[in-house]
């Protein structure tokens, strides 16, 4: 049984490491890369908590053979924060008293990102479907929700904020951002 | 153990390393459920993700999907199937699993399967051989390269299906049917081993107006149809005393009154069936899809609490 290598660009870093046949995405994640966020919770797709986004889509990482995704980009919940800075949808986590256990946050989190990348102003029901494969097992859904949609209320006050101040879209690291506050 | 996974880049290669006796695998949200959690059957795995089989086409009327098509790019290419497509599992899950792969799940799950039995779609196969649904007696080793169907006329597409959740769980019964004036195709899931047609529901429908009557009529007819099972979401004696309900709620919506035919404004009212164009000229993939197809799905973030 032979490994093969196999490249990835993790949170914008370029990855290179062996993987066994068939060897999930999150087990090199984990286990070759030390990325310890997303978790191994079920391993078959059920629970969700090893969301991460695959060249900008939520996939659950147990599901996905590492071998075939060759050069795709991987982003995790790692790749989230600006250094010691955490994101809206982090900060909204926090304040929101949004975790119980926690083992379910980074897979949240993770599919709530790429919610808000493609709908910057969700629905409360479109949060609901978004993570509807997001198992929280400590039931703590009202208060995850409601971090999403904060979130979400976050950024776009932050991006209208910006556009008063300046008149022009840019965040605070200067970085240019689209209409919706997303940095490009 | 597995010792090898293959990535053919065409259909025929794919065929070729499956007739050695490796394991196909599509999106992979059933097999490397499988792979992760062992004993596996197989020392080969054999990804089609490369085997260029991923596309819709439309044309004349009828489309063409490949098989590697995954649910998030189905979605939103053909309006009248947005409302089955967000019955499949989970916006996550349908960003892997394929149209192709839906095929070989077994039941409960498979409700495109159903859609597509309803649809009397065409499975195509490595190396041109093609079959209908309904026909089609699988065998081992078979690379599907896509589906074939007639996109149904406005108002004839009819879908339901009952969970124990409103999202992301798996059928306790689903109906998909396509039903004209004079013709009628009715396929069930979650009530036998494989998805079904009914040919007594079909023989109840066809040619009459789709009225209380003649639905309670059609879903009583249906069970002599079915081969109900046990799992963990329903019981085979709950699966056959709801089905009629279900059936009925195909074609009326749950707040349909008695006696009243299904007219045309009373179904698109239902957020439900048959609203091809309405929806097809939202160009908008399923996840983000207009709010007023909300009706059927008003579903509480709380409701999840009920699972455990």
């Amino acid at each position: 049984m032979a490994s093969s290598v196999v490249n990835l660009t993790v949170n914008g870093r370029e990855q290179e490491f062996l993987a066994r046949p068939a060897e999930s995405l999150l087990t090199s994640l984990r286990d070759r890369l030390g990325l310890m966020a997303a978790k191994r919770g079920c391993a078959q797709g059920s629970c969700g908590t090893c969301t991460v986004l695959v060249d900008g889509r939520p996939v659950m990482s147990c599901l996905v053979a590492v071998e075939t995704i060759e050069a795709a980009e991987v982003r995790t919940l790692e790749g989230v924060a600006d250094g010691e800075r955490l994101d809206e949808v982090q900060q909204a986590f926090l304040d929101g008293f949004a975790t119980q256990c926690g083992f379910c946050t980074a897979g949240m989190i993770m599919t709530a990102e790429a919610l808000l990348a493609e709908n910057p102003d969700p629905t409360e029901d479109e949060v609901v479907e978004a993570i509807s494969g997001n198992v929280c097992r400590c039931t703590g859904y009202r208060a995850i929700i409601a971090a999403i949609l904060d979130a979400a209320r976050r950024r776009l006050d932050a991006a209208a904020e910006r556009l008063d101040a300046a008149g022009r879209t840019l965040d605070a690291g200067g970085r240019t951002l689209d209409a919706t506050g997303r940095r490009r | 153990m597995i010792t090898a996974l293959r990535m053919p880049e065409s259909p025929e290669a794919a065929a070729e390393a499956a007739a050695r006796g490796g394991r196909v695998m599509a999106g992979g949200t059933v097999v490397m459920g499988q792979v992760n959690t062992g004993p596996f059957d197989a020392a080969e795995l054999i990804s089609l993700r490369r085997a260029g089989l991923s596309g819709v086409r439309v044309g004349e009327g009828v489309a063409r999907v490949g098989a590697m098509t995954t649910f998030a790019e189905l979605a939103g290419q053909l309006g009248f199937l947005t409302t089955a497509i967000r019955t499949l599992a989970s916006p996550t899950i349908r960003n892997l699993a394929t149209v192709g792969g839906n095929l070989f799940v077994p039941q409960p799950y498979g409700d495109f399967a159903v859609c597509l039995l309803a649809l009397d779609a065409t499975v195509e196969f490595a190396g041109g051989r093609e079959t209908p649904m309904s026909a089609w007696q699988k065998r081992p080793g078979e690379i599907v390269t896509a589906v074939r169907f007639a996109i149904p006329d406005e108002g004839t597409w009819f879908y339901h299906k009952a969970m124990r959740r409103k999202l992301n769980s798996a059928a306790i019964v689903t109906v998909a049917a396509v039903v004209t004036h004079d013709d009628a195709r009715i396929a069930l899931g979650g009530v036998a081993p494989e998805p079904i047609r009914s040919p007594a529901a079909e023989a109840a429908v066809r040619g009459r107006p789709l009225t209380r009557e003649v639905l309670d009529a059609a879903g009583e007819a249906a069970l002599a149809d079915i081969a109900p099972f046990d799992d963990a979401y329903a019981s085979a004696w709950y699966r056959r005393r709801v089905l009629p309900v279900h059936l009925r709620r195909a074609f009326q919506g749950e707040s349909a009154s008695q006696g009243e035919p299904a007219s045309q404004e009373g179904r698109a009212s239902q957020g439900e069936p048959a609203s091809r164009g309405g929806r097809a000229s939202q160009g908008q993939p399923a996840s983000r899809g207009g709010r007023a197809s909300r009706g059927d799905g008003a579903h509480q973030g709380d409701q999840r609490d009920e699972e455990g």
